[in-house]
């Protein structure tokens, strides 16, 4: 053997200080791209106005909050249709806008907001409804105008904000009063960087174990990197396998089409795209590393 | 033999990800029909009819 080739060589024992180091360099990928996620799907309101702000899911959004006007009607004795045209696309949009900057507000800085709120108000539309009108006393006629705005209002707010009145009003306050979550959100937050920044270390410190035959740490290091898209389908596929979508369609019907919404955009497009980068990115490393030192 | 070692490079990031990925299998076989009734449970808690 040459003394060029016998340099580029390094001694047989530094692979398992290597093999070592890309074990945890899989491990300390894996923190990062879960943790990156994580903080992207609880604070990101891009993400939740893709899922919430969606065609389909405000035609549906629409739907029920026509039928439920219809039930207001048909218990209150008025006309539903002027009242649920009252109710514009863009106000339930604009609602819906309002849950997600109160909930991403509350998910980033831990800071609770007033609880997302709508008000239609229907007092012309109503005393148009003659029938409605000639069925009521003359004295309780603001009173039984402002209690069907209150229902509707509620309907409204209960399509775009699907959780219970007390949690909102007392549970996430008390949370929030009880537990420093900026701090916990900051922790959060560093994780991803603090991950990204110990990753880069392991990588370096691989190239640096084997830096007598610098080629062989692109196998570890793709190799590192493949491993990591691996373990994230493996975890996406866990959670699929948990298949958190049917109790949240025992329910809510409307909660679960979110929810599934959601669960595509993270499983095929964000978190799904970049395991799969990472695996092909981490093999192409590997195998050019490979050729390289077959050339060499 | 070189020419065979390198054949199974593509096996490098199975071999990584295999100590986690059984690691996470153990928590799932062990403890994923907890998360999943802890999920119910709390769902039917916070989600208003």
């Amino acid at each position: 053997m040459s003394e060029t080739k016998k340099k580029n060589l390094p001694a047989r024992g530094w692979n398992i200080p290597a093999a070592a180091l890309a074990l945890i360099l899989t491990a300390a990928l894996w923190v990062t791209l879960m943790g990156a996620a994580g903080l992207w799907t609880v604070s990101s309101p891009r993400l939740y106005e893709r899922v919430a702000l969606a065609q389909e899911a405000v035609d549906s959004q629409m739907t029920r909050i026509a039928a439920e006007i219809a039930a207001i009607g048909e218990r209150n004795g008025f006309d539903p249709s002027p009242v649920a045209a009252a109710v514009s696309r863009e106000s339930v949009e604009d609602l819906n806008r309002q849950v997600i900057a109160w909930w991403t507000g509350f998910a980033g800085t831990g800071e609770l907001g007033d609880a997302p709120s709508c008000h239609y108000d229907l007092k012309e539309i109503l005393e148009k409804d003659e029938g409605f009108m000639a069925s009521l006393e003359e004295m309780t006629v603001n009173s039984t105008v402002e209690r069907v705005e209150t229902q509707v209002d509620r309907a409204v707010r209960k399509s775009a904000v699907m959780f219970r009145d007390e949690l909102i009003q007392g549970g996430m306050k008390r949370v929030a009063g009880r537990v420093d979550l900026p701090e916990i959100m900051e922790i959060l937050r560093r994780l991803p960087l603090l991950g990204g920044a110990v990753s880069l270390l392991l990588a370096g410190l691989i190239a640096l174990l084997l830096s007598r035959r610098i080629q062989l740490a692109g196998q570890y290091i793709g190799g590192a990197l493949s491993g990591c898209g691996l373990l994230t389908l493996l975890s996406l596929g866990l959670i699929r396998a948990l298949n958190p979508g049917e109790p949240i369609g025992e329910a809510s019907a409307a909660l679960q089409a979110l929810y599934l919404r959601l669960e595509r955009i993270l499983t095929l497009e964000s978190i799904g795209a970049a395991a799969f980068l990472m695996i092909v990115g981490g093999l192409l490393m590997a195998w050019a590393d490979r050729t390289r030192r077959k050339n060499a | 033999m070189k020419k065979k070692a390198g054949s199974l490079m593509w096996l490098t990031p199975i071999l990584l990800a295999l100590p986690v990925a059984a690691g996470l299998g153990f928590v799932w076989i062990r403890y994923g029909e907890q998360v999943r009734n802890l999920i119910q449970v709390a769902i039917k808690l916070v989600v208003t009819k």
